[in-house]
């Protein structure tokens, strides 16, 4: 049985039912990594002898009625900036390149106490900075769809495990596009929740204010059940919201009947690929055939979103990434002079080039004479992104748009320029300045067979409207599965 | 330490070198007969220019063979004479301490010319010897020379009691000094960022940035790139500006700036352990351990 190509909430209920066993899934998920990791190369780290032991586990629970959620006995992969006790958590840097964390993120603690089987850890831009998934330390992933393509980043060693049919499910994290932008690159479907809904804690910090945990995984319904197990407040992300409306499955609902959607001239001007434009717009109009009120608006600001959000993302990054300094854990240089050169030598060995351009950018904009300049000014011009959507959101109940401008890029063309690879983002950035929910999914391929994704972004807190809005759109359209996978 | 002896130093109005028996007539003229100079030092003044001269050929000249003597004279430029002398009078290689001492004609008081000849020893010392702590001592009677200790940035430590004597007898003595970490703190505040504008060809304004704001920035960073890929770094940060720069076409004025989407507030707990007691694993971690306790290189008298 290729019980790779099934969901996660498939999955779940076929051991529920007794069809099937959690080790027995999991062994699948094993030989998949096995099978097609030397192409793919999704992951940082897998676990297959703890996973196997856990897997037992989590069968015996189920048995004895202990767990019963529909996650339960399914296997996932963890973005590699999610700490794990007991299990390598390297960011695909060296600088982390051996740090065992002593606990284990809130995030999946939770998908623990669902009965979740951790698999082993995903490849990453380093530190999430990056839209490809080049950056990394380990080597690059490649895209499921065609081996000669990024999977997208910084998400990109989840999302092409997912594609890959590696996993059922991953978790991938989301600064400024990270899960919607290789969500569709690998054609799959991904989440970024509002902002304070799933907790940070032990999410190994990027952009504070910015970073947000979520689903990755083959359908809506997926997400759906995946982020109603991460949700929750956690005292120990005092960013952490407190909410009620977070059963998310009651939202799977193919009925988008009077829902107001808005489509921002602004997403579809110059930059935006011809076949991705034709994908989204016809997906605008499956919706508009479902009952939606389809109409054009102009949302604005959309070319200040980038330079406002590199600012702020650097700012956080050079605090953030000030605890690396080969003291507690992790990379430390050889050979140094004294403290201070220490400190030095192991940052500047242990990061890489993109990470060290984003620590010097934010240390620059945060220096005294500067920080008025540019930080402050950063700020200010989010406020006014915020109400630009909030002016939106008055009006429409979601916002549809591409989740990126053109399909995955070729590997190894993307690094030298950086701003144009920032301008990939464009869609993405805005929704986590203003800390709105997104979902991104697959809507069609291009000539050259690869996923083209649209994106729906909801006020905050109505990831509900989002999702039914999205399974409503997925119902028009069978999953395909990516080559790598067997797929066509 | 690495001692490397009295080099020629310069600053702004003087030149600190190492004396010469031609000196003999300046020294005696300039400060070593004046019974008032010589008041808080240790040695008499001296009765001529044959004593002075003497002093030198026998004692100071050899000296500079040894690789540890640190003797300057303190010559003005404008008249071209030595007005004073400075000195390592006591190096300790084990904690690798220096202590200053010094001395100026009186014609040269009040003018920060001690102060200027100071910092520049006090650089010396710490940037190019690799001393971790140089300091200096003064009789508490002779306010002035602590002045000048302050005024270098040296840190008031303590007064040492009937700890010294000097041409008045037993005195106290007032100690200043300053240690390396202090040293590194003043070079990060003496830097500071400095980006210019320019019109490019085309029209549009460029942000240029020096090595010195690049060097700055990578103090305020930790980190430490040199070489092409420094300039890769400056030229990656000045197009990151051009394009940040985008935000001045928005009029923000009376828009607070927004950090976070939702207010946030602390978050309190009781102080109690929850988590108990994990430093055995959390110590796996740690490049370089000992005792319970993390490693790191020696930070205290190194």
């Amino acid at each position: 049985m290729r019980f790779m190509s099934y969901t996660a909430v498939e999955l779940g209920r076929m051991i529920k039912e007794g069809k099937t066993t959690a080790p027995e899934v999991t062994q699948a998920a094993l030989e998949a990594v096995k099978e097609r990791e030397e192409s793919v190369h999704s992951f940082v780290t897998v676990d297959g002898e703890g996973a196997i032991r856990r897997a037992g586990e989590v069968q015996r629970q189920i048995e004895a009625g202990e767990i019963n959620g529909p996650l339960a006995g399914v296997p996932v992969a963890l973005k590699d900036n999610l700490c794990t006790k007991g299990m390598l958590t390297t960011c695909s840097s060296k600088i982390l390149y051996n740090y065992i964390p002593t606990y284990s993120a809130s995030a999946v603690r939770n998908l623990e106490k669902a009965g979740a089987v951790v698999i082993g850890k995903t490849n990453m831009d380093e530190f999430a900075m990056g839209s490809t998934t080049e950056t990394s330390a380990f080597g690059a992933t490649k895209n499921p769809w065609n081996l000669s393509r990024v999977p997208g980043g910084s998400s990109g060693g989840s999302c092409a495990a997912v594609a890959a049919e590696e996993v059922p499910y991953a978790l991938g994290s989301d600064t400024g596009g990270s899960i919607r932008q290789p969500c569709a690159f690998c054609g799959v479907t991904g989440i970024k929740p509002t902002y304070g809904t799933v907790s940070r804690y032990g999410l190994i910090a990027y952009g504070s204010s910015l970073d947000q945990i979520g689903p990755i995984a083959k359908d809506v319904t997926d997400c759906a059940a995946i982020l109603e197990v991460l949700a929750g407040y956690d005292e120990k992300d005092s960013t952490s919201v407190k909410r009620e409306d977070t059963d998310f499955t009651a939202a799977l609902t193919d009925d988008v009947t009077g829902m107001k959607i808005g489509i921002p001239r602004d997403y579809f001007g110059e930059g935006l690929d011809t076949e991705v434009k034709k994908a989204v717009l016809a997906a605008a109009a499956e919706l508009k055939k479902k009952g939606a009120l389809v109409e054009e608006f102009d949302l604005g600001l959309v070319e200040y979103a980038i330079p406002a959000y590199y600012v702020i993302a650097c700012a956080e990054a050079s605090s953030n990434l000030a605890r690396f300094d080969g003291v507690k854990y992790g990379y430390r240089a050889k050979e140094y002079e004294g403290l201070h050169n220490m400190y030095k030598k192991s940052r500047s060995e242990g990061f890489g080039a993109e990470v060290k351009r984003r620590i010097m950018l934010g240390s620059f904009v945060l220096s005294s004479g500067y920080y008025d300049a540019y930080y402050l000014k950063a700020l200010r011009v989010k406020a006014l992104i915020k109400k630009a959507f909030d002016d939106a959101f008055s009006r429409y109940d979601l916002i549809l748009g591409p989740a990126a401008p053109t399909t995955a890029p070729k590997l190894g063309e993307s690094l030298s320029d950086p701003i144009q690879m920032y301008l990939g983002d464009i869609y993405t950035i805005s929704v986590n300045l203003a800390g709105l929910p997104g979902i991104s999914l697959p809507c069609g391929m291009d000539a050259d067979g690869l996923p083209i994704g649209m994106q729906l972004l909801g006020d905050c807190f109505q990831e509900k409207k989002l999702i039914r809005a999205a399974y409503s759109f997925e119902q028009t359209r069978a999953y395909r599965h990516s080559p790598a996978a067997g797929g066509q | 330490m690495n001692h490397i002896g009295t080099r020629e130093l310069a600053t702004e109005r003087l030149t600190l070198r190492r004396f010469e028996l031609e000196d003999a007539g300046h020294m005696f003229d300039n400060w070593e007969s004046d019974p008032q100079v010589c008041r808080y030092l240790t040695w008499q003044p001296y009765e001529s220019v044959e004593q002075v001269e003497s002093v030198l050929k026998e004692q100071w000249l050899p000296d500079y063979a040894k690789p540890d003597n640190y003797l300057w004279a303190i010559e003005l430029n404008e008249i071209e004479q030595p007005i004073g002398s400075i000195a390592a009078v006591k190096v300790d290689d084990d904690i690798e301490a220096v202590e200053i001492g010094y001395c100026i004609g009186r014609k040269f008081w009040n003018q920060g010319l001690m102060t200027e000849a100071l910092g520049e020893i006090i650089r010396y010392f710490m940037e190019e010897v690799g001393a971790g702590r140089v300091c200096a001592e003064h009789d508490v009677d002779n306010p002035a020379s602590g002045k000048v200790m302050k005024k270098c940035g040296m840190d008031y430590e303590g007064t040492l009691r009937r700890a010294g004597r000097n041409n008045t007898g037993i005195c106290d003595l007032a100690v200043y000094a300053k240690v390396r970490e202090e040293m590194q703190e003043d070079k990060v505040q003496e830097l500071s960022a400095a980006v210019t504008k320019t019109v490019a060809a085309d029209g549009t304004m460029r942000n240029v940035i020096s090595d010195e704001t690049m060097e700055y920035v990578g103090i305020l960073a930790k980190l430490e790139i040199s070489g092409e890929e420094a300039q890769a770094a400056k030229k990656d940060m000045e197009a990151m500006l051009d394009y940040i720069d985008k935000l001045n076409e928005l009029d923000t004025s009376g828009i607070e700036p927004m950090s976070h989407v939702f207010p946030v507030s602390n978050v309190f707990r009781e102080d109690v352990v929850t988590n108990g007691d994990g430093s055995a694993d959390t110590l796996k971690n740690a490049p370089s351990r000992k005792n319970g306790g993390f490693m790191v290189p020696k930070t205290i008298g190194e």
